[in-house]
Order: structure tokens, then C-alpha cells, then sequence
């Protein structure tokens, strides 16, 4: 007679179910008596003397230089301001938007439109803070080389895009895509109708530069500062990829703080952050880096209103929609 | 199929159903277009650097730690979000099975249509869904990760849990019954140690399901190796997604080994140790993300539910109106039938490559050995590389449209459907073929001579729960624009519309349910609805 | 047709009762047609006569599981019909039930079979945690050693034998001490010599008297004839005699099984 295989397991299950229900149980009463087991993190809401200042960004760049850029900066306004600072990295644009959202965010660094979709989200919220370029941002327009396409003086010049492939980069980019879209409805074209086909959303600057180079695309749409770094890198090979448009400039980037800062931080908080910013200096070897990482000159104060023409653009091409 | 089916008696039911899939796929690839628009030779520069890197993983010390660290919180989302599906599933079960809730009485009946409805959206939603849903309430929390698992495969596992009772034999339950045993105790005493080895093999292919799932998630940010992975490709470092995927491949190749050795276990051992091992990897896993469910029930969490509930109901059409969903939705199936396509064909290319030879008449040799061991790996590979990553690299080889996605699907089940058929041709009966080996024929012959007429008819009906998936996955690559409704939610998220990603979510899951009755209408025409199929399909 | 009575209150009252296949009773599949039965307290009745001759539905109808279209039904006292929830499950209790296919689940160890018996009557939850430590072990070892299997108390089912399995189940109505036992061709898939000791243990004929009321049905008159203490012939749905064994002659039996001249040989 053949040994019956599951005689004691059965006997096991039972006792791991059970066991995984206490198991369950207990730990839930646990973490809700013993609020000093999840550090840091429940200190959201009133928990003065932890308070910890979390800043995050969205992904514009490579995430080691978002790292470094952010680490420095931590360390700036830890100093500046006397409390604990958190980076909390972030892997796409509306994970920037929802981690504000949620209040896992205290101050972000926002790209026009996602600023715009953050402060409609958290009523009372501010744009507070930009970069000197941020006042007079640009987009560029690249093509494959061998697609004949000339330099484009104009807005209206964009036409000639009528009937070729295009690429965006990531859906919630203000420069990679919110902009662009504008000002190519302002030369008729539509993106739903005029292209080769439906638009494509690459992810990133980066990977438009790659999936045009590529041939995926034969035309794609990007942050004029990556485009520049890139170029300046020797990263783009000039036979293969060109830039053929740079838009006019609109405002971009910018700091954007939760409501309740003075209150959870003390009075002034606000302001102390905002003076924090625009008081670094290039001068300073210091603050030099910092500026640098974040390709400014310097930080300057910026107001919701700065943001509107942003906001109207975004309701046009259905981006804001509540 | 239109004339009098009297004129045409020869066609089968079988056959017709053939036929109907076959024109399927066929409308699917016009849809998708075929000729010289599809393939995009220039990409293949950028597409040759990814496989060449393969040469050189990133190997520094710090970066292979950081793999390490994160292929842990992979694992311990899969094992944490396993473990809630077990419970939900093992709770919910009785709740739909017809032996415990008899359907011939009305009120039965409306239970089981009631508590069916209910299931069948937590399944119809994709984990990568559940989790941008839940983020919104629960902000970067491992809860997230947890949930987004637990919940749909818990809904799978009740449903099955619930399918496999009702497939056992009612005689000891019903007996127990007429001497007064209550439901639960003679389904403890009739029914489930019958079934309890179907029950273990059904939880560890989830586990191994639930790698997979963990690894996507983390490209929304929840953490682990898929998190890593969007980190390096959004800077194209090859070199170090090679390295990542060389951690995925292990995880969910011993994830595969184990889930298989249980499900082929004779003996007590197999399963006594890896239920005794679950026990262990349950509370790390618990410690290693630091999991924290009372983030479930804080004020803030119910604060920002009742504001997503606000956001989400009710739902409606986005700026493109009827005509941008509908096509979103023939788009959606398009897609899942080329993906089904590709993965079915080759899926069982693979498998009968790679299967061993079993039988007595059959050759063994070192060669053959060794081959089989590649094609093993880089089914694995296929397997262990997230969709998205694949939909990324064809974008780059295809030019935009359906394609792309389709292929990235398709690729990532084939590596799926490819394991599974090779398990099910190596355990299947192998008299017929060994009978023919006999007579002189050759491998290929045996395949359409004795594996597949004994064989095919399981093979047939786990690919066609493999399609049920395929519909689900589909959102996964609309990230890259490959079209469809994924393509769409994205869209309507980018816009922060959540009632419009909400209309989205029902149209998915209307499809979804269009697919599931499909695939089950085929499954009953072919007489192939085996319970083995939806073992490991689900 | 008048029924035996030793006078005192029956456990079992079957009045005009009539089973068929539909809803109706119909005239095309007649089950069971016009029962008369009343059964005694302490009588052990034995249901003889060919297959398909409903045996089994009548045992099905005193157990509650089938019922009737037309007639009345009072088990223990009640019409288990009107019974539900905890009454119901309280009735059940008091039955003991045999089934020609054991109906039970073979993986577990025996002991949890055994104890099956008792799950009328213990809560759900003692149900459950008894499979992960066995409760009542003493009673169950105790009746395991009245069928001889005292020393596979731990053994999962599946390792024992047909005629072992067989007086698992008896091991189970003998734990359960139900007041009436309905078994279905206990012995059917056994040795005659089984066959006898399965008869003598349901039927409380060996040791001591198990003060239950049995009735069982029986492929073999001879078992029936030594073990019970009235025989009841059914054929065609109807009971065609009703005597104690030493009553029941050779004619009768051969009446009772003889082929069916107008349909195929249903057995015997």
C-alpha cells in the first residue's frame, strides 16, 4: 500500500492558515497601539517635534543626477531652515503630482502643467519659487536628418509637420508635450488628425532623442535645456538628429509648497524657504554646485498668476480638465 | 457559417471554432496593418546595443547590492500580496461555490449572481491599475503594492477555490450532511482533503504570478527590481538592466521551479517544506518592506478614498468622446489576439523543443540536453522581463501602431505559454507517441501524430485562459503608446481625469468579460474545459 | 399488508408514500408507489430485493435527503421536511448513515473519520480545530477497537482496504451512537465473513446490543435472514412482503428476485 502523500501537510495547512490569521491580527493591533514603531513616517499631521520637510521632483532628468541634485539641496535648506529634510525620489510625472496630492510631498519642484494639476489638487497650495530661465522656457523641435525637413522660422511654419510621424515625451510635460501640442494647434495641426498616424509618447526628453534617432519617428518635440546639455555633451550625433524649431518662451518650472507649511513648521516657514532659494548665489562656491545641477543662475520668486497662461493652454488641449 | 448547416455536415463545431479564431487573428493583423509600414530597420542600432550589452552587466559591487536589496522587495510584494489573496480567496471560496450555496433556490441564486458580479471586477482590472488607484489614497506605501496583488488574485483564487469544490465529488459531503455536520465542518471532512493538493499547486502558481506582477508594479514606483529597472532605462543604461534582469530571471525562475515542484510533488515533503518556507518568507517579507496596515485606516487615507471616490463616480467619456473609446476598445482586442497569436504559435514551437523526450522508445541525448537548457533560458528570459520594457525595445524595431504592443505582449507570453505547454507535454500520456518513435517516425512527426492529439486539446484550453490575461495586460504597454485602452487611461491620467479613466476602466472591463465568454464558448465547443487549464492560466 | 408492532412508539412512519422521477407522481417513472412502514424502536429491518427495486430511495426518503410526492413522513417524530437550520441538523444528528460508497474522504487519517460521526453534534469550530489536534481520542480508539482497527487510528485512509475502509465507516456510526442507522449495502464490496461481522456490528448483534434502530438493505438474503429481525421485500417500488426472516420462504425469495419477463433482468 501506497503512502498517502498528504497526510501531515493537511495538518501543516491548517496551522499556517491559522497562524497567518493571528499573525495578521496581531500585527494590525500592534501598529495601530504602537504609533512609535512607524518612524517618521505618521508625522504628518501635527507631529511638531519630528517634523521632517519632504521635497521631491518630478523625473525631468537621469535619476543619479536628480539625486545629486536634490542630496545637496537637502543638505542647503537642513541648514538654512533647522529641520530634517527628505528627498523622496519619484519615477514619473503624475507620481510627482500624486505624492503631492496624498501630502507625501511638502515642496516640489513642478514642471509648468504638472504645477498647475498639483495646486488644482491641493487647494490653498503655492507656486512659490522658480529658476531665472524658468520666466522664458523654449521648446525644441528635432528631425531625423535624412527627412529633409528645413529649419522652421515660425510658429505658423509648423505646418510643414502635416503628414509626418511625431513623438512626444512624457504625456505630463510641460515642454515635452503641453506646449509643443499648443503651439502646433496654432499652425493647424491637430494631433489627433494631421500626423502619420497617432502621436507617440516616448517616456522622457532622452527617449525622444533615441527614438528619433532611431527612426521611429521622424519628428519629436523636447525640453530645450536637455536638448542643449546633450548637444554640448557630443551625445547627439548631427547627422543623424537635428534640431529644426525652437518655440517662444513661456513660463515653466517651479517650486510648489503644501498649504499648511507656517502651521506644521512654524510661522514664516513660507517665507524662510522661499528666502533659502533665491538667496543662493553663483558667486558662492557653495551654492555653485547646486545651481549648476539645476543649470540655473538663480532662483527668483514666482506667483500662481505666472502660471496662467499655462493653466488656459492646458485647458485648450485637454490636459486640465476639472 | 452562414449556409444551412444541413448542406454542410462535414464541418464540425470543433472546426468552425477554429476557423472563427483563425479569421479573428487574421482581422486582427489587418487592423494592426501588415506589410513594409510595420517593421523599422533603422531601429535596429539602438535594439543591437541592448543585446550586446548583455555582454557586460553592470557588476560594480554597489550596484549589484542595490539589485539584491531590491529583488528582495520584489520577492516580499509577491509573497505579502500571495498571502493576502490566499486569505481572501480561502474566505470567499464557500461563498461561491454551488455545494455550500445551492443556486436552485432563488435567493441562492441571487447570492451567487450578486457575489459573482462583484469578483469578477477585482480580476477584470489589471494590478498595475489597482495600483495607480490605490496610490492616490495611500500615497508611495507598500500597502500599495500588497493590495494591488492581493486583491485581483484573490478575487482569481476564490473563483477557482470555488470552481474546484464544485468539481469534487459531492457523495462524502452530502452524507455527512444527513448526519447533521454543519456546511463548514463537512466541507472540512468531505470535500477538502480531497482537494487540498489542487488548492497548494492553485496558491504557489500564484506566488509565481505574483513575482511577475511585483515587477511591473515597481514601474509605477512602488520599489523593487521593476522600479530599478524604469530608473535605468529611462537613461538607457543597458549594462545595468542587464544586471537587473539577471536577478529578475533567477527570482522568477526558482519562483517557477518551486510553483512546478509543487504542483508535480508525489510525495508529503515537497509541499510540508514549501508551506513551512511561506510561513518563514511571510513575516521577513513583512519586516523587509515595513508594512504598516494601519496606513489602511488612518483619517488620511479615508480622507483621500472618499475624495478619489468623488474624482472616480461617476464615470464618463473622455474629450473623444464615443468614437475615441470604442476604437480604443477594437483596438484593446486587436492587440490581445495578435499577443495570443504570437504567444500560442510560438509558445508550442518552444514547448516541443524543449521538452524532454519522455517515454521509452524516446532518444536522450547530451546535445539535446544542452539545447533544451538554452531555449529554457530564454523562455525564461522572455518571461522575467516585464512587458513594458519589451514594448519599449519593439518601439524601437516597429514602427508605432498595434504592433508594438502586440509583440511585447505576445513575447511575454510566449515565455509563459511556452513553460506551461512544455509542462503539460511532458506530463501528458505518452503512449501514442512512443508508439509511433517505435514505428520509425520523427520527432516532428510524432508531434502532429501523438503529442498534439493528446496534448492539444489541454494546450488549446490553457491558451485560451492565457487570452483572458492577455486583455488584462494590454494596459500595461499602452504606456508607450502602443494603443488600445492603456494608451487611453494613460492619457486621461496625464490629465488627472479620474472619471474619465474611470469610463475607461469599464469599457476594459466590458471587453474583459466580451473575452472571458468568449474564450469559455470556445473552450465548451472545443471539449477542452478541463480544470487543468484554468489551474494554471488563471 | 399489516406491520409488525411490539407496541411500542415507532421511529419511522411512512403512510401512502410515493416517489418518482418528476414533481408529480407519475405512471412512467414510479420510484417508490404507495409505502406503507412503520418502524419499531429497536428493530433491525433488512430491505431485500433486486436492484432497481428501490432500495436505496426508500433509505434516501427515512433519511430525509428524497422527498416523497405524495404520503406523509415522520422520522423520529417529525417530517424532516418541515424541519430547517438547527432542528434539522439537531434530527440529523440522531441518523446514522452507511452508503454502499463509504462516502468519505479517503485522504484523511482514520481517526478524523471516525470522528466525523460526531460532527452533528459538535460546533463548527471544534470541527475544524479537531483536524489539527484530534479531539476525543479515547472514544474513537475505543470504537476503532470494536472493528479492529484500533492501531490505525493515524493512518490516512487511502493506506487501508476495501473491507478496512468498510469498518471505518461502521467505526463512524458507532461513535456517532445515532438512534437510528440507515445503511445502504454495507457489504457489498466485501468478504462474506466481513460481510457478516459489518451485519452484526450495524445491526448490534454481536457484544452488546447497540440499542439502535437499523435499517439496512442487503444484496444477500442469507445475511439478512441471520442478522435482522424482519425482512422487507421490495420490487418494483413495492413492498410485495413484510415478515420476520423465519416467515420469508424460498418461494418468496425466488418470487422476489425472478427476471423480469416484460423489461431486462435487473439483477439478483
Amino acid at each position: 500500500m501506497k503512502k498517502n502523500p498528504w497526510s501531515a501537510s493537511w495538518r501543516t495547512l491548517i496551522t499556517a492558515l491559522v497562524a497567518l490569521a493571528f499573525f495578521a491580527a496581531a500585527c494590525g493591533s500592534d501598529a495601530s497601539e504602537g504609533e512609535a514603531s512607524s518612524e517618521g513616517e505618521a508625522s504628518n499631521e501635527g507631529d511638531e517635534g519630528a517634523a521632517v520637510l519632504r521635497i521631491g521632483a518630478i523625473p525631468d532628468q537621469e535619476p543619479e543626477r536628480l539625486q545629486r541634485t536634490y542630496d545637496l539641496l537637502s543638505d542647503y535648506l537642513a541648514a538654512e531652515l533647522d529641520v530634517t529634510v527628505e528627498y523622496v525620489p519619484v519615477t514619473d510625472y503624475q507620481g510627482a503630482v500624486t505624492a503631492f496630492r496624498v501630502g507625501d510631498l511638502d515642496l516640489a519642484w513642478f514642471g509648468g502643467l504638472t504645477g498647475v494639476q498639483a495646486r488644482l489638487e491641493v487647494e490653498g497650495a503655492n507656486a512659490i519659487a522658480q529658476r531665472d530661465i524658468d520666466e522664458a522656457f523654449t521648446s525644441v523641435f528635432i528631425a531625423r536628418a535624412d527627412t529633409g525637413i528645413d529649419t522652421i522660422a515660425d510658429v505658423a511654419g509648423l505646418s510643414v509637420l502635416e503628414g509626418r510621424s511625431f513623438t512626444f515625451g512624457s504625456e505630463s510635460s510641460t515642454s515635452g508635450r503641453l506646449m509643443p501640442q499648443s503651439f502646433l494647434a496654432e499652425a493647424g495641426i491637430e494631433i489627433d488628425s494631421s500626423f502619420d498616424g497617432a502621436p507617440g509618447f516616448s517616456g522622457s526628453h532622452d527617449a525622444t532623442i533615441e527614438v528619433v534617432a532611431a527612426g521611429s519617428f521622424e519628428v519629436g518635440a523636447l525640453n530645450s535645456e536637455v536638448w542643449d546639455s546633450r548637444v554640448e555633451a557630443g551625445d547627439v550625433d548631427p547627422s543623424e538628429v537635428i534640431e529644426i524649431f525652437r518655440t517662444p518662451p513661456y513660463y515653466d518650472y517651479h517650486w510648489v509648497s503644501q498649504p499648511e507649511l507656517d502651521a506644521r513648521f512654524g510661522d514664516g516657514f513660507q517665507d524662510n524657504v522661499v528666502a533659502a532659494l533665491t538667496s543662493l548665489d553663483a558667486d558662492d562656491p557653495d551654492h555653485e554646485a547646486i545651481l549648476e545641477l539645476f543649470g540655473a543662475g538663480s532662483f527668483i520668486v514666482t506667483e500662481n498668476a505666472n502660471y496662467a497662461a499655462i493653466e488656459a493652454v492646458g485647458r485648450e488641449t485637454g490636459l486640465i480638465r476639472s | 457559417m452562414t449556409g444551412p448547416e444541413a448542406r454542410i455536415p462535414t464541418l464540425s463545431s470543433g472546426r468552425r471554432a477554429t476557423i472563427a479564431i483563425l479569421a479573428a487573428i487574421a482581422w486582427a493583423a489587418s487592423r494592426a496593418g501588415v506589410g513594409d509600414e510595420v517593421v523599422n530597420r533603422r531601429g535596429f542600432g539602438t535594439f543591437g546595443e541592448f543585446w550586446r550589452a548583455v555582454l557586460k552587466p553592470e557588476l560594480a559591487s554597489e550596484f549589484v547590492t542595490l539589485t539584491a536589496e531590491s529583488a528582495a522587495v520584489t520577492l516580499a510584494y509577491a509573497v505579502l500580496g500571495t498571502a493576502l489573496a490566499l486569505v481572501l480567496g480561502v474566505l470567499g471560496a464557500p461563498a461561491l461555490s454551488a455545494l455550500l450555496v445551492p443556486r436552485h433556490r432563488a435567493l441562492g441564486r441571487l447570492f451567487w449572481l450578486v457575489s459573482r458580479s462583484i469578483l469578477v471586477v477585482p480580476r477584470a482590472v489589471h494590478e498595475l491599475l489597482w495600483a495607480l488607484l490605490f496610490i492616490q489614497v495611500l500615497g508611495f506605501d507598500p500597502m500599495v503594492a500588497v493590495l494591488a496583488i492581493g486583491l485581483p488574485f484573490g478575487a482569481v483564487t476564490a473563483k477557482v477555490y470555488a470552481e474546484t469544490i464544485d468539481e469534487a465529488d459531492p457523495a462524502p459531503f452530502l452524507a455527512l450532511r444527513a448526519t447533521g455536520a454543519s456546511k463548514l465542518a463537512a466541507l472540512f471532512y468531505g470535500v477538502l482533503p480531497d482537494i487540498r493538493g489542487e488548492l497548494t499547486s492553485f496558491a504557489f502558481y500564484r506566488l509565481e504570478c505574483a513575482i511577475r506582477s511585483a515587477a511591473i508594479l515597481g514601474v509605477i514606483g512602488a520599489g523593487g527590481i521593476g522600479f530599478q529597472l524604469d530608473l535605468s532605462f529611462e537613461t538607457l543604461r543597458y549594462s545595468e538592466i542587464w544586471t537587473l534582469i539577471a536577478a529578475l530571471m533567477l527570482l522568477s525562475g526558482l519562483a517557477d521551479r518551486w510553483s512546478s515542484a509543487v504542483r508535480r510533488a508525489t510525495g508529503p515533503g515537497v509541499k510540508r517544506a514549501s508551506f513551512a518556507a511561506l510561513a518563514v518568507l511571510l513575516p521577513l517579507s513583512w519586516r523587509w518592506v515595513t508594512l504598516d496596515p494601519s496606513a489602511l485606516w488612518s483619517d488620511r487615507t479615508i480622507d483621500l478614498g472618499r475624495r478619489l471616490g468623488d474624482d472616480l463616480w461617476p464615470p464618463r467619456l473622455g474629450p473623444g468622446r464615443w468614437s475615441e473609446l470604442l476604437g480604443a476598445m477594437v483596438d484593446t482586442t486587436a492587440m490581445s489576439l495578435l499577443a495570443l497569436a504570437i504567444a500560442g504559435f510560438g509558445g508550442l514551437a518552444a514547448a516541443t523543443a524543449v521538452s524532454r523526450p519522455t517515454g521509452r522508445a524516446a532518444h536522450n541525448t547530451a546535445l539535446g540536453g544542452l539545447r533544451r537548457m538554452v531555449l529554457r533560458l530564454i523562455l525564461l528570459l522572455l518571461r522575467a522581463v516585464p512587458a513594458p520594457i519589451w514594448a519599449f525595445l519593439m518601439v524601437l524595431v516597429l514602427f508605432p501602431g498595434l504592433w508594438p504592443g502586440a509583440v511585447a505582449l505576445g513575447i511575454y507570453n510566449l515565455g509563459v505559454l511556452g513553460r506551461l505547454f512544455a509542462e503539460i507535454i511532458e506530463d501528458r500520456d505518452t503512449a501514442s507517441a512512443d508508439g509511433l518513435l517505435l514505428t520509425g517516425a520523427r520527432g516532428v512527426q510524432t508531434l502532429f501524430y501523438g503529442t498534439l492529439p493528446t496534448a492539444g486539446p489541454r494546450l488549446t484550453s490553457v491558451a485560451l485562459y492565457r487570452w483572458e490575461v492577455i486583455v488584462r495586460e494590454t494596459v500595461v504597454v499602452g504606456v508607450v503608446g502602443a494603443g488600445g485602452l492603456g494608451q487611453l487611461i494613460n492619457e486621461h491620467l496625464a490629465a488627472r481625469d479620474f472619471a474619465a479613466v474611470a469610463g475607461a476602466i469599464v469599457a476594459l472591463v466590458v471587453v474583459s468579460l466580451a473575452i472571458d465568454s468568449i474564450s469559455a464558448w470556445l473552450r465548451r465547443t472545443l471539449r477542452t474545459g478541463s480544470s487543468n487549464g484554468r489551474q494554471v492560466a488563471g | 399488508m399489516t406491520p409488525v408492532s411490539t407496541g411500542r412508539a415507532p421511529v419511522a412512519e411512512l403512510t401512502a408514500v410515493s416517489v418518482s422521477l418528476g414533481d408529480r407522481p407519475s405512471a412512467l417513472s414510479p420510484i417508490l408507489v404507495d409505502i406503507d412502514l412503520v418502524i419499531e424502536a429497536g428493530e433491525r429491518v433488512a430491505l431485500v430485493g433486486p436492484s432497481g427495486a428501490g432500495k436505496t430511495t426508500l433509505l434516501a426518503v427515512l433519511s430525509g435527503m428524497v422527498q416523497p410526492v405524495a404520503g406523509s413522513v415522520s422520522v423520529l417524530g417529525v417530517d424532516p421536511s418541515n424541519l430547517s437550520g438547527r432542528t434539522l441538523r439537531a434530527h440529523r444528528s440522531r441518523l446514522g448513515i452507511v452508503n454502499q460508497h463509504l462516502d468519505m474522504a479517503l485522504p484523511l487519517q482514520v481517526i478524523h473519520n471516525v470522528n466525523a460521526g460526531r460532527l452533528g453534534r459538535w460546533s463548527t469550530a471544534s470541527s475544524l480545530w479537531s483536524l489539527v489536534r484530534a479531539a476525543g481520542r479515547n472514544e474513537a480508539t475505543e470504537v476503532l477497537d470494536r472493528v479492529g482497527l484500533a492501531d490505525r487510528a493515524f493512518s490516512p485512509t487511502d493506506t487501508l482496504s476495501g473491507g478496512e475502509r468498510q469498518r471505518v465507516a461502521v467505526a463512524r456510526v458507532l461513535r456517532q451512537q445515532p438512534d437510528l442507522v440507515l445503511a445502504d449495502e454495507p457489504t457489498s464490496s466485501v468478504d462474506p465473513r466481513l460481510a457478516d461481522d459489518v451485519m452484526g456490528l450495524l445491526c448490534g448483534t454481536v457484544e452488546a446490543p447497540s440499542g439502535w434502530t437499523t435499517v439496512v438493505s442487503v444484496h444477500e438474503p442469507d445475511l439478512a435472514r441471520h442478522h435482522a429481525d424482519r425482512m422487507v421485500g421490495l420490487r418494483d417500488g413495492r413492498i410485495v412482503f413484510d415478515r420476520q426472516p423465519g416467515e420469508v420462504s424460498v418461494a418468496d425469495l425466488t418470487d422476489l428476485y425472478r427476471a423480469n419477463p416484460t423489461d431486462h433482468p435487473t439483477g439478483g
